[in-house]
């Protein structure tokens, strides 16, 4: 293993230093030949079980079923941190990514690596530079990294910021997740600060966060004048900035596409002709890593499902959840023509941590949502028989409530009003809350893990986050 | 962060209308004190009831929005340790709103943190989330001059004020308007069975020597996404 990753770094000095016409190249071990294994991780994030079962309802009913319900094999994983009951998506995913636990807000570091100065500051500046110092933790290898060493092609995709927690801990090593142009740098073979463990580097990367790669006198947030676009170009990527560029791409190029200047829209307010969808991504990565012919990774996070549970919306949340699910049916499909019977390719699709999402009360059942039918985002009705079946239940003083709710988060009004199911089904209803916060937190909660294809009976019972990483690298033969 | 829905929830008047990018009237109002009070009584018998008052500076086509805030109250905020990008998300409890509009109609909507002197820039999925309903008319006026014409004209007094009235379910709705200053100085809204009400009383306050958006210039532009985890 050391060995093999040693040999993907001189080869990656040698590509940076002389265009690849190199007289060196005998000298070079050419990365193992793999047996052409793909492993594909879906992570949603912050998509908790209840979140998972609203998707269902919303999108098929109580009854019905979507992509992430067929997967054959499951379990469940624990999510807490090392210091947190509660984790945030850095340490969680960096579980996933690693096989170490760490703190919140870590990005794949040692156990021990702090984010918060002892002066309870964080680690980073204003403008997204780390201020991390030396001799505070060390970087962990992550499931890209090894994999990459091994010689696989490999790609992340998000639908946040290229640089936010989940995508970063991928690819980048940092104590503190905020230091996003950090982690921009980490990324771009032969620059400052480019993380040396990703040989010559990613295969396809697509999301948001343009800002994190520009300078800021060009509407970005650098402070170092650095254009890491350009830089990509010049190390032999193309860059895609909206739909249409992104599918002009050749399946044997690299791609860097990054379609917005911070997150990528939510589903419900994407236009399609910007910003592709995350099965549109999903799509193109998986041709692109395919056409290299060396087995690969792909990441693909639902990254902005979390992102509306924090604003307490359920429903920009459960349609960018099924936008997620989406992308895990094109995804599934495509390997299998590629992999019939997904002899050699694994699918995982799980969540990084809870949120504090419930349903709540004595819903009678609602089917699936439509135009016109509020169905899981609507209120709570009487299912039993009699003159009252169908009609809203109520609260002590006589109000309906919604079927969805947040254990905290903005909207705690101080009285509480009749509510209609044309306001709770509207794209900007903030469902109600128990505990007033300016936005709802992550959970707590154990999350689920469904996989198929290769080796996916590892995974039963009750694991840790960390075993995840432990499967996949056994599976994979890794260590 | 009370922002959030008592912003939302203060106005029972909710007769949006497509609103007009042109005014060509009188000086309006520059500056105006509105205060808030909400009650309700529960099926328990237990009387319920919120007050707060914002002050609301105001152009043509921008509003800023401030609640009034205790010191003390203040004071308890200034004592959480800030570092950083502080992207932990309570910083942010009360703070002022920047509505700007352009000549499209479009919104550009800002929370003011001062804290940390940011700009935070708040895209129309989040504007539920800073107690902003979407309404520029709604917001600068306290009252969309449009709704007015559906409702009952009752009277004028000698300053030039109209009360109207509205009827509308369980609510009788009493609007006084200020054509001259461009504001409803009063918005009633009562129960009809005595369980709840809600007003609204605005009062014009001397023009500032320099609008409260002028000064930001060193501050930082973020999203509202930065916010969250
Ligand atoms: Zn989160």
């Amino acid at each position: 293993m050391k060995m093999l990753k040693m040999a993907g770094l001189a080869l990656a000095v040698a590509l940076a230093g002389c265009g690849g016409d190199s007289d060196n190249d005998n000298d070079v071990a050419p990365p193992a030949a793999t047996s052409k294994k793909n492993v594909l991780f879906f992570l949603g994030d912050g998509m908790g079980i209840t979140t998972l079962t609203a998707m269902r309802i919303y999108q098929a009913g109580e009854a019905g079923s979507i992509t992430i319900d067929r997967l054959p094999e499951s379990a469940f994983v624990r999510t807490y941190s090392e210091d947190g009951q509660v984790t945030d998506s850095a340490p969680s995913m960096a579980a996933y990514m690693t096989g170490v636990k760490m703190k919140n807000e870590v990005i794949s570091m040692s156990t021990g690596t702090n984010a918060y100065a002892p002066d309870g500051s964080q680690y980073v500046d204003a403008d997204g530079n780390t201020t991390c110092e030396q001799g505070n933790g060390t970087p962990v290898a992550t499931l890209l990294e090894k994999m990459k060493a091994r010689g696989y092609a490999t790609g992340v995709v998000t639908t946040t910021r290229v640089t936010h927690a989940t995508p970063a801990t991928t690819y980048a090593h940092l104590c503190n997740r905020n230091g996003e142009n950090t982690i921009a740098a980490q990324m771009v073979p032969g620059g400052e600060g480019y993380n040396e463990a990703l040989g010559d580097g990613i295969d396809v990367v697509l999301g948001g966060g343009r800002r994190h790669f520009l300078p800021n006198d060009d509407g970005g947030r650098r402070t170092d004048g650095r254009d890491l676009i350009a830089e990509m170009q010049d190390a032999g990527y193309q860059y895609a900035s909206s739909t249409s560029e992104l599918m002009d791409v050749a399946d044997e190029d690299r791609v860097l596409g990054i379609f917005t200047s911070s997150d990528m829209s939510y589903e419900l307010d994407r236009v399609a002709q910007q910003e592709p969808s995350l099965e549109e991504m999903t799509g193109k990565a998986i041709d692109m890593l395919h056409a290299r012919d060396s087995g690969f990774f792909l990441m693909v996070e639902g990254g902005r499902i979390d992102h509306a549970l924090h604003a307490s919306n359920a429903k920009r949340a459960l349609t960018d959840g099924i936008a997620f699910d989406n992308a895990i049916a094109a995804a599934l499909e495509k390997m299998e023509d590629i992999d019939p019977g997904l002899e050699n390719t694994l699918i995982v699709v799980t969540a990084d941590h809870d949120h504090t999402l419930v349903i709540n009360g004595y819903a009678e059942r609602t089917g699936a949502t439509s135009e016109d039918h509020a169905g899981v985002l609507g209120l709570v009705k009487n299912y039993a028989n009699g003159p009252n079946k169908g009609e809203p239940r109520t609260d002590v003083d006589g109000n309906p409530y919604t079927i969805l709710g947040f254990g905290n988060g903005p909207n705690r009004p101080d009285s509480r009003v009749a509510l209609n199911e044309t306001t709770t089904a509207g794209n900007d209803y903030l469902q109600e809350a128990t505990i007033q916060l300016s936005s709802e937190t992550h959970g707590g909660g154990d999350v689920y893990l469904g996989a198929t294809g290769m080796g996916a009976d590892a995974f039963h019972g009750v694991i840790d986050n960390t075993e995840v990483f432990e499967k996949i690298t056994a599976i994979l033969d890794l260590e | 962060m009370s922002n959030v829905i008592h912003r939302l929830a203060a106005l029972g008047v909710a007769l949006m209308l497509a609103m007009p990018v042109t005014a060509a009237w009188a000086q309006p109002a520059e500056a105006l004190r509105v205060e808030y009070q909400q009650w309700q009584i529960g099926r328990d018998g237990v009387r319920q009831q919120m007050d707060y008052a914002e002050t609301l500076y105001r152009e043509e086509n921008a509003l800023w929005v401030e609640r009034e805030i205790p010191e003390a109250a203040e004071r308890q905020h200034d004592q959480h340790a800030h570092g950083g990008l502080g992207h932990k998300h309570a910083d942010v409890i009360g703070a002022p709103l920047w509505i700007r509009r352009d000549d499209q109609g479009g919104l550009d909507v800002k929370l003011v943190d001062r804290h940390e002197k940011r700009l935070i820039d708040i895209a129309p999925p989040y504007y539920g989330n800073v107690g902003f309903d979407g309404h520029w008319a709604e917001s600068w006026a306290l009252a969309d001059p449009r709704a007015l014409a559906a409702m009952q004209p009752a009277s004028i007094d000698e300053q030039g004020r109209e009360t109207y009235q509205l009827d509308r379910g369980d609510q009788r709705i009493t609007l006084v308007w200020d054509p001259k200053g461009r504001y409803a100085v009063s918005i009633t809204a009562q129960g009809k069975q005595g369980l709840s009400g809600r007003t609204l009383r605005a009062t014009p306050l001397a023009a500032p020597a320099s609008m409260p958006w002028q000064g930001l210039a060193d501050y930082r532009d973020r999203d509202y996404s930065d916010l969250l985890d």
